[in-house]
């Protein structure tokens, strides 16, 4: 038997240090762990030792599915999910939902934000202290085409803006590109974010070369109405001097996508946005009912195809593309509404149900453009376009949903999309589009989809509740603290419970009404409302407990106590609702620690 | 612990809270879980314990090192009166916990104090303010600074002048905190002790401390007067004595069932008082085959004090379908239960006497012999019968919770009792591989004479004599006194080393007759020498008697004798320990000379560093075993005089490249049959070097004999010797050969190209082949450059070499007629013996002849002048 460990003699195995630290050894050709040997018990003081901190004794950690096992789901429906690939799929009655949500964004949708790249048209030449500029297309381009502009610039004493007004998103970053050469070699051009108002931001001189190179500016600005602006004046140090010009781009991000020529007159659709790994999340839902009885097939006399104006009827053709659940289901949808602008001018499909008067419901809809295009659209309520009801869309080549809700005019509802300047503007002519999923429901959200043909349905709620030995395994009646990490949907139209527990009298909770922040209670009868946070945001909620001593944490903020001297002895954990089932998050929950320690303990 | 809420749910925060719930347990945390590791189709559950009290406490491994203080008095690091009278200073200790930051009760960072002899006290308050209490002649002074952040990690005071200065480090490095105006005076030169974690009436601190420093300076610059660093390499987990840095020796003190622990691996802490740990196996198993690596702390806890335990649902363990592993009773011995009947297995175990150990013990029907570092093993009794049904375990208690046990858990483990034996002893392996539990002298080591189980004083006999029995080996579990009756014999110990003052000191001991390893830590070097049975009733400095006038002084750190089949790593690991205890890596001094003379129980002498010895004169001369010097260099050694002569060497291999003198240095090797190609090259004399090694036939090409050097003196260097042939070396700068080759009767030729004294003048040749009886070959231009020669200087060269040929002859002097030499003006003779029926000589020869009679040369062939 061969053993590189144990070799006789100090000369055949000299050295301690080459061995030291050394516990996988080779034991005839195989490395030796004790694991292999199928222990009963294995405690290595190194890594066993577990404080409290480490010792959750429930972990609800939706990327381990087996960690869900200890809940009992009661759900009288199927219902939809989006799996890891993002597709919508179906989940059996009774089970616990696990949603893989958008991850983060990493990059955003881009869009050529200049209008018209060439520089003979839109761009604007704003001259001061005698200047002039002539500026003249047919020159070669970095593309070998005629298609550069030459710039042949008498600067005088002042000099000359040369603007193309653009609207941007101020959250973010924004970068300038454009390919310039001088005559001679030393020509100097001063990039800026600004409109023809000269607002906005500047990036640094740029002094040019003889040949042709890609200059890049990224800069951020405070408002929406911006520009992409030449600055040639004598105060940024520029003199009169003959440079060439090709391909100005402005987009989002820091970062400068290939030149897309653009001559539209709008912003010109580059790429969809890139998102992080998506992230999954138990799915908690109240029950809901899909009004629209055809929700994938918009060739159905249900779905009214309507062109007014100078619109014409929009065109459908059922089962064209490929779904977000994977099928060939999505309708294509043809819009041209023609070059009127009027409110009468319209290329719409739209449905409508009955409801009672004067609800909330929420409309949602999947769109995807059918062609490279990015397409200005919109939606609304059939019966109120107004406010939070109506929306402009910019439907890219990825699948979205879109939604909008709001109060219904009258016993109807519906939704609409389509070409029609309602109470929006800047619309696109023309779409042609895929076309899915369409839902309108009760509420001032849009929940999970659900899928319909021929008639309503309804999704029951989602009820996850840990009982039994599974509750009494892990609950600790003397101390305890909960964490939650998750995404609250509707703040607005109930109550909501991130948990609750059962028996009535024997409760501990966290919820959310409507008309103030969030709050926990014990036993009943105490209350105490924590800090506000937003909907749609991932929240951090912690409630930590033992005789006297309760207190609350959201997102942050300093804890709100409650000083109870006897805690309640409950035997289940409602979660996401309230121990009566009732009063659902709505939302999705990333994360449930429960740890049996008071947090002065951990 | 606390957690504040608000870090948990904060954005920022959150993801280093849920990423730290991932990890282990912080210090001193209370553990209500062991997490089983097994992952197998037979895992059981974790450990648990739901009880706050009952939990043991965790004292992780950082990494690094640290010390452990309980906050109990009695423990506490100490050095005895390290310290002059500081004027400027500089106070420092690194790597604290939250817990010695914002103490329970003010607590000592360090002190020299002791009422009406102190100097100063550095203490933490409650509050989070730094104290320092300053004793000078003016009387004593108390400062303190503001509070310091709660996340502070090192404590800096300095005082220059009127300036008191403190400094806290938060993790990025020190900056000043706040400042004091003070006194001037010079502290007290106190006698008391140096003490880290308490000072002489108490506050002792709860928690840990990485490193403890003074600066007799304000600048904190330069070399400390202290320097205590826990986690330098040399102090080992659950030391209780080092020496430090700067060379004073620290003590740990320790009281108490939670003593003081330097921490350098992971341990859970049992208090000996109501800690234990449960889980269940999640099945009914009826044997297993238990390993766990722990040492025993304080009293070693409660009565029947559980170490591992099971039982049937129910019952208990000591019942039917139950066993376990524990104290007996109150005494120290292990006692195994096993379904209702019992063994006591071993002894000296709850005493401490073991430090950490290894207990694996199979347990299964018929089979409880337990063993304790891979020793030890019971004497086979241990069968008690049929099998057990246990579904629940306990550790440090059984499962109701009794039995308490006071020890540090490193590992446990229990696997099913079907592993074989060899995949028992790879646990095994592994664990200690892994933890470093035990080295091999604990496994079947001879003894272990240990400086720091010495009595203090000088060593006698009874309570003063020093024991090196090893508790548990197998070899070594027997008392073993190292005795001296003679007061001016008798080195002194003063708990951390022995002294041996001169070279009377010495040791008698009981004979040992065992070969094995000798691993020997001194101030003068650490020593490995495989030894033969001979010689072991007495112990000097470097081992076992040599020469009882050369025996040397030093400190000695530990003599251990391990068994012949100890493993290289075996013998590092006891070498490393005695040199991370004290003792000098390498060879200390400019001399060796007679260390180890006369040591005939040597067998082989180990590698070790001798840089920086320049005099190894009769330093392993007559060591008539040893057969092995496996030292690759001796890199400074000028003078080698006759340091191995008379030895038992049968080869040598040691590069001697600024060696002068190698006179006698192999002398009378009479084994010494291979010599490497060694680098000699600076050396000026060879005098009778290999004279009388008739064992070696042969000499490397490859040696480098002088070839550096002027005036090389090779007389009767090979003399006597075996060899057969001779290679064409180098010997241009040799002028004396008188006798170099005499009566190397088995010399039959030298390989052509060698050449002798081209660089040299005034040269003797005289007798330098005498009677070289066999040699007939004697290659061309051995002489063509050869210098002046001196009186005498060929004068019977090759007498006596009966079998030299008639080519030979004339190689030799057409050789040295080239040279064109002409004769010394005394002595001229060329005096060569041949074998006549080779023929006869050359007109070449006669015609050397006339050529060398014209330069005054007398050629004397077969007794007749040509």
């Amino acid at each position: 038997m061969s053993d590189t460990l144990t070799p006789s003699g100090l000369q055949s195995s000299a050295g301690l240090y080459g061995q030291c630290g050394v516990y996988e050894f080779d034991r005839n050709g195989a490395i030796f762990n004790p694991l292999d040997l199928n222990p009963y018990l294995l405690f290595d003081a190194e890594s066993s030792m577990i404080g409290t901190l480490e010792n959750p004794t429930l972990d609800l950690d939706p990327t381990k599915q087996e960690s869900l096992d200890v809940i009992t789901a009661t759900r009288s429906s199927v219902a939809t999910f989006i799996d890891s690939s993002g597709l919508i799929q179906e989940a059996p009655q009774d089970t616990v939902r696990v949603d893989y949500t958008q991850g983060a964004e990493l990059t955003p949708t881009k869009f050529q934000l200049v209008t018209n790249t060439e520089f003979n048209t839109v761009w604007s030449k704003d001259v001061s202290g005698g200047a002039s500029l002539q500026v003249t297309g047919g020159y070669v381009s970095p593309t070998g085409n005629n298609d550069a502009f030459k710039f042949d610039l008498d600067v005088g004493t002042g000099g000359v803006l040369f603007t193309q007004n653009a609207t941007i998103n101020p959250v973010n970053a924004q970068t300038l590109s454009v390919y310039m050469k001088g005559e001679n070699g030393g020509e100097k051009v001063k990039l800026a974010l600004r409109n023809t108002n000269s607002t906005g931001a500047s990036g640094d001189l740029i002094t040019l070369t003889s040949e042709w190179q890609r200059y890049t500016v990224t800069l951020t600005t405070s408002s929406a109405n911006r520009g992409f602006q030449f600055r040639l004046t004598t105060s940024e140090g520029v003199g009169d001097q003959v440079f060439y010009a090709y391909g100005p781009q402005l987009e989002e991000g820091t970062t400068a996508t290939d030149f897309v020529a653009n001559t539209s007159g709008n912003p010109k659709f580059i790429a969809s946005a890139l998102y992080g790994p998506r992230v999954p999340m138990i799915l908690c839902e109240p029950s809901a009912t899909n009004l629209v009885t055809y929700s994938e097939d918009f060739s159905n006399a249900a779905w009214t195809k309507f062109g007014g104006g100078t619109g014409i009827a929009p065109v459908v053709t059922p089962d064209f593309g490929t779904s977000p659940d994977g099928t060939v289901s999505a309708s294509r949808v043809q819009f041209n509404k023609g070059t009127g602008t009027t409110v009468g001018d319209q290329s719409t499909i739209f449905d409508s149900e009955a409801t009672s008067s004067g609800a909330t419901t929420s409309k949602s809809i999947y769109l995807k453009s059918n062609t490279n295009e990015a397409y200005e659209m919109v939606i609304y309520e059939v019966t109120n376009a107004s406010g939070t009801n109506v929306k402009k869309i910019t439907v890219t080549p990825n699948w979205q949903r879109f939604d909008v809700y709001g109060a219904v005019s009258s016993t109807t509802t519906g939704i609409a999309i389509g070409l029609r300047e309602i109470n929006v503007s800047g619309l696109s002519n023309t779409a042609d589009v895929l076309v899915w999923g369409a839902q309108v429901e009760t509420g001032s959200v849009s929940t999970s989809y659900i899928p319909t043909s021929g008639s309503t349905v309804t999704r029951a709620a989602d009820d996850l509740v840990i009982s039994g030995s599974a509750f009494s395994d892990f609950y600790n009646a003397s101390e305890g603290t909960f964490y939650f990490e998750g995404v609250p949907q509707n703040l607005t139209d109930d109550t909501i419970y991130w948990m609750d527990m059962s028996p009535s009298n024997e409760r501990i909770a966290i919820y959310d009404g409507p008309a103030y922040d969030v709050r926990f209670f014990v036993e009943n009868t105490e209350s105490v409302s924590a800090a506000y946070y937003p909907a749609y945001q991932l929240a951090r909620l912690a409630i930590s407990v033992k005789s006297n001593a309760q207190e609350l944490s959201v997102n942050g903020a300093a804890s709100v106590t409650l000083t109870k001297s006897s805690l309640p002895s409950p035997t289940s954990l409602h979660i996401g609702s309230r121990y009566s089932l009732g009063n659902h998050l709505n939302g999705h929950i990333k994360r449930l620690i429960y740890w049996p320690y008071h947090s002065d303990s951990l | 612990m606390a957690l504040n809420l608000s870090t948990l749910t904060n954005s920022a925060t959150s993801g280093d809270v849920l990423a730290e719930a991932l990890t282990t347990a912080d210090f001193l945390e209370s553990v209500p879980v062991l997490r089983n590791l097994a992952r197998g189709s037979q895992k059981g559950g974790d450990a648990k314990q739901g009880t706050a009290l009952n939990q043991p406490k965790a004292l992780p491994y950082d990494g690094k090192g640290y010390l452990y203080m309980p906050g109990v008095i009695g423990n506490h690091a100490s050095i005895p009166n390290p310290l002059g009278a500081l004027d400027d200073f500089t106070f420092q200790v690194d790597g604290l916990n939250a817990g010695v930051v914002r103490p329970a009760s003010t607590v000592t960072l360090f002190s020299q104090y002791n009422a009406g002899n102190s100097s100063f006290i550095f203490r933490q308050q409650t509050s989070g303010k730094v104290k320092v209490v300053l004793y000078c002649s003016a009387g004593s002074f108390v400062y303190q600074s503001t509070a310091i952040p709660t996340n502070t990690v090192g404590i800096r005071v300095t005082r220059v002048g009127t300036l008191l200065t403190y400094l806290v480090d938060t993790g990025s490095g020190y900056v000043s905190h706040d400042t004091d105006t003070v006194v001037d005076n010079a502290l007290i030169d106190s006698t008391s002790p140096f003490r880290i974690g308490e000072y002489g009436n108490g506050d002792p601190l709860l928690g840990k401390m990485s490193r403890a420093r003074v600066w007799n300076n304000g600048t904190a610059s330069g070399t400390p007067s202290i320097d205590v660093d826990f986690t330098a390499t040399n102090v080992r987990h659950g030391d209780t004595k080092f020496k430090c840095a700067t060379g004073q020796v620290v003590t740990i003190n320790q009281s108490g069932n939670d003593p003081a622990t330097v921490i350098k691996k992971s341990v859970l802490r049992f208090d000996g008082t109501n800690d234990g740990l449960q889980g269940l196996f999640n099945q009914t198993i009826d044997s297993g085959y238990m390993f766990a690596s722990f040492s025993v702390l304080g009293d070693g806890g409660e009565s029947l004090a559980r170490i591992f335990s099971a039982n049937s649902t129910g019952a208990f363990d000591y019942q039917s379908g139950g066993f376990t592993l524990r104290r007996f009773e109150l005494n120290h011995q292990i006692q195994v239960r096993w379904n209702g009947g019992s063994e006591v297995t071993h002894s000296d175990v709850f005493n401490g006497e073991r430090g950490d150990f290894l207990l694996e013990s199979p347990l299964r029907a018929g089979d409880q012999n337990s063993k304790i570092n891979n020793a030890d093993a019971d004497d086979g009794a241990c069968v008690l019968p049929n099998p057990v049904s246990s579904e629940e375990f306990g550790i440090g208690s059984n499962t109701a919770g009794d039995g308490n046990a006071c020890i540090d858990l490193e590992y446990l483990a229990l696997f099913p009792s079907s592993i074989t034996d060899a995949q028992a002893a790879d646990v095994v392996k592994y664990i200690n591989n892994r933890n470093l539990v035990f080295l091999r002298h604990q496994t079947d080591g001879y003894y272990f004479y240990d400086a720091q189980n010495a009595p203090v004083g000088p060593i006698t006999s009874g309570s003063s004599a020093w024991n090196g029995r090893i508790v548990g080996s197998d070899f070594g579990d027997s008392d073993r006194y190292a005795t001296q009756s003679t007061a001016n014999h008798q080195p002194v110990s003063d708990g951390f080393k022995v002294t041996f003052a001169d070279n009377t000191d010495h040791l008698d001991i009981p004979s040992i007759n065992q070969a094995g390893w000798q691993i020997v830590g001194t101030s003068l070097g650490t020593f490995v020498y495989r030894v033969n049975a001979n010689e072991q009733i007495r112990l000097n400095l470097l081992g076992y008697r040599g020469s009882a006038g050369d025996r040397k002084a030093g400190d000695l750190y530990g003599i251990i004798l391990l068994p012949e089949s100890a493993t290289g790593k075996d013998i590092q690991e006891a070498r490393k320990m005695l040199i991370d205890r004290g003792a000098s890596e390498s060879v200390t001094g400019s001399s060796a000379e007679t260390f180890w003379l006369s040591r005939s129980d040597i067998v082989e002498f180990e590698s070790v560093d001798f840089s920086g010895v320049a005099n190894v004169r009769f330093g392993w001369n007559s060591c008539s075993a040893m057969t092995k010097f496996n030292v690759g260099s001796l890199p400074d050694a000028t003078n080698v005089y006759n340091a191995f002569g008379s030895s038992g060497l049968t080869s040598f291999n040691t590069d001697l490249p600024l060696a002068l003198r190698v006179d006698f240095a192999w002398k009378d090797c009479a084994s010494l049959a291979s010599f490497g190609a060694v680098d000699i090259k600076n050396c000026t004399n060879f005098t009778s070097s290999w004279q009388g090694t008739s064992a070696l036939t042969s000499f490397p090409a490859g040696a480098k004999l002088g070839t550096s050097a002027s005036n090389v003196n090779f007389s009767s260097a090979w003399k006597s010797s075996g060899l057969t042939s001779f290679p064409a070396l180098e010997l241009n700068n040799g002028n004396n050969f008188v006798l170099a080759f005499d009566a190397c009767s088995n010399l039959t030729s030298l390989e052509t190209g060698i050449s002798f004294s081209a660089n040299a003048s005034n040269i003797a040749f005289y007798g330098a082949f005498l009677n070289c009886t066999s040699l007939v070959d004697f290659p061309p231009r051995a002489f063509d450059g050869f210098g002046t020669p001196a009186n005498d200087s060929f004068l019977n060269t090759w007498l006596g070499c009966s079998a030299l040929s008639a080519n030979s002859v004339e190689n030799i002097l057409v050789s040295i007629d080239t040279s064109g030499q002409s004769a010394p003006s005394s002595g001229p003779q060329i005096t060569i013996s041949y074998n006549v029926a080779t023929g006869s000589l050359s007109a070449a020869t006669n015609t050397a002849v006339t050529s060398l009679k014209a330069k005054g040369w007398s050629i004397i062939v077969n007794n007749v002048t040509l």
